[in-house]
């Protein structure tokens, strides 16, 4: 059969990067993810060289597309307590790129996607107490997880060696018996601690609504997926999670009208960026 | 989990599994060798951590006495942060 798909060439080599990326992290366990390469690679085929499946029969594509999904969901079942959540949104994809050929209809699915996750994202800061409160934003600065390319840049070197120290000392304590009540008590020298964490929680807060609203009120506007493009492109800067950040810049990519000429060929490079640093991050780990 | 984009919440890792044996010794589980050798006590465990439920953590009880004859108690700690002193404690989230 001919697969007939609306899909561009640009979003299928999209989504064969991410899978490749989910691939080379292998947190579906080493046999799914062989399998899953293995169907992703003849799925996307199917796609980009529809041609050459023209005499292979309806079944066999539809088969290989369940089996495709089905081993990304094993992958997820199996391991559901270390899923990834760029592994949950590839999958959402996945079903997506396999039953809708209609291409609006897929941007209109990834948009309520994306306010979905960032709505609930909002409301389930808005309602944890750590979180409101600075007392995560404080835990997540003072032990040096938050803006790790900056304190790695050499340009704040007692900040870096003291956050490292805090590090240091917080994987002695976990090792230590938790029943002796022990506490442990970080150093944070001249950082701006108490000021920064409540700002920084404010803005996290305030940004991730106004990116819900954006989406949800002004879906066709340029400053939406401005806007998008800025907060995912910050992700890789402040919690250093580029397969995440790469996932959501590859959802803002597709839904960026095509009007916006410049702006989706920087949502590209800032994908292929991101994706190329995802692939050598995990390949490194990996090697 | 959300925050930024991801994270609002203290962490699956920032959460740990003790065993605790008789006269109160305790180990965490994933410096056991069940946690390196069998792939369902490491399933298990993992499970405690993410959902530190009643049953979860009897299931994890039961399949260590079955695979190594010992009794054990489960402990679930996480740890918890108090920013205004910079200091770090942990909290008892459940045990079995």
């Amino acid at each position: 059969m001919i697969i007939r798909s609306e899909l561009k060439k640009y979003q299928i080599i999209g989504y064969f990067i991410l899978l490749l990326i989910n691939v080379v992290e292998a947190r579906s366990g080493l046999t799914l993810t062989a399998l899953q390469l293995i169907l992703g690679i003849t799925f996307v085929s199917t796609r980009i060289f529809p041609l050459l499946f023209r005499n292979k029969p309806n079944n066999l594509i539809r088969g290989i597309e369940i089996f495709y999904l089905g081993s990304i969901f094993l992958g997820i079942y199996f391991n559901w307590h270390s899923s990834p959540n760029h592994l949950f949104l590839f999958f959402i994809l996945t079903i997506l790129f396999v039953f809708e050929k209609n291409n609006e209809m897929i941007k209109k699915n990834l948009l309520w996607v994306l306010i979905l996750i960032m709505g609930f994202a909002t409301i389930h800061k808005l309602l944890n107490p750590h979180f409101v409160n600075g007392e995560f934003v404080g835990f997540m600065l003072s032990k040096g997880s938050f803006f790790r390319p900056l304190w790695h840049s050499g340009l704040f070197p007692e900040t870096k060696s003291l956050l490292s120290q805090n590090l240091n000392n917080l994987n002695d304590f976990v090792l230590r018996d938790p029943s002796l009540n022990e506490t442990v008590t970080f150093q944070i020298g001249s950082l701006p601690f108490h000021i920064l964490k409540m700002q920084f929680t404010y803005f996290i807060l305030v940004a991730e609504f106004l990116l819900t609203f954006f989406l949800m009120a002004f879906p066709q506007k340029k400053i939406t997926y401005l806007f998008i493009l800025i907060f995912i492109a910050s992700i890789g800067i402040v919690v250093s999670e580029v397969e995440f950040a790469s996932t959501l810049l590859f959802i803002g990519l597709m839904l960026c009208p095509s009007d916006f000429s410049v702006l989706k060929k920087v949502y590209k490079s800032v994908f292929l960026l991101y994706a190329c640093c995802a692939l050598f991050y995990n390949l490194y780990w990996v090697l | 989990m959300g925050g930024y984009g991801m994270y609002s919440d203290y962490h699956t890792e920032d959460y740990f599994v003790w065993l605790v044996f008789k006269k109160n010794k305790r180990l965490l589980a994933n410096h056991t060798e069940l946690f390196q050798n069998d792939p369902n006590f490491k399933n298990l465990v993992y499970q405690c951590r993410t959902f530190p439920s009643d049953s979860n953590l009897k299931e994890l009880a039961d399949d260590f006495k079955k695979k190594s004859g010992k009794k054990v108690n489960i402990e679930v700690w996480r740890l918890d942060f108090i920013s205004d002193s910079l200091k770090l404690k942990r909290v008892l989230v459940n045990d079995y």
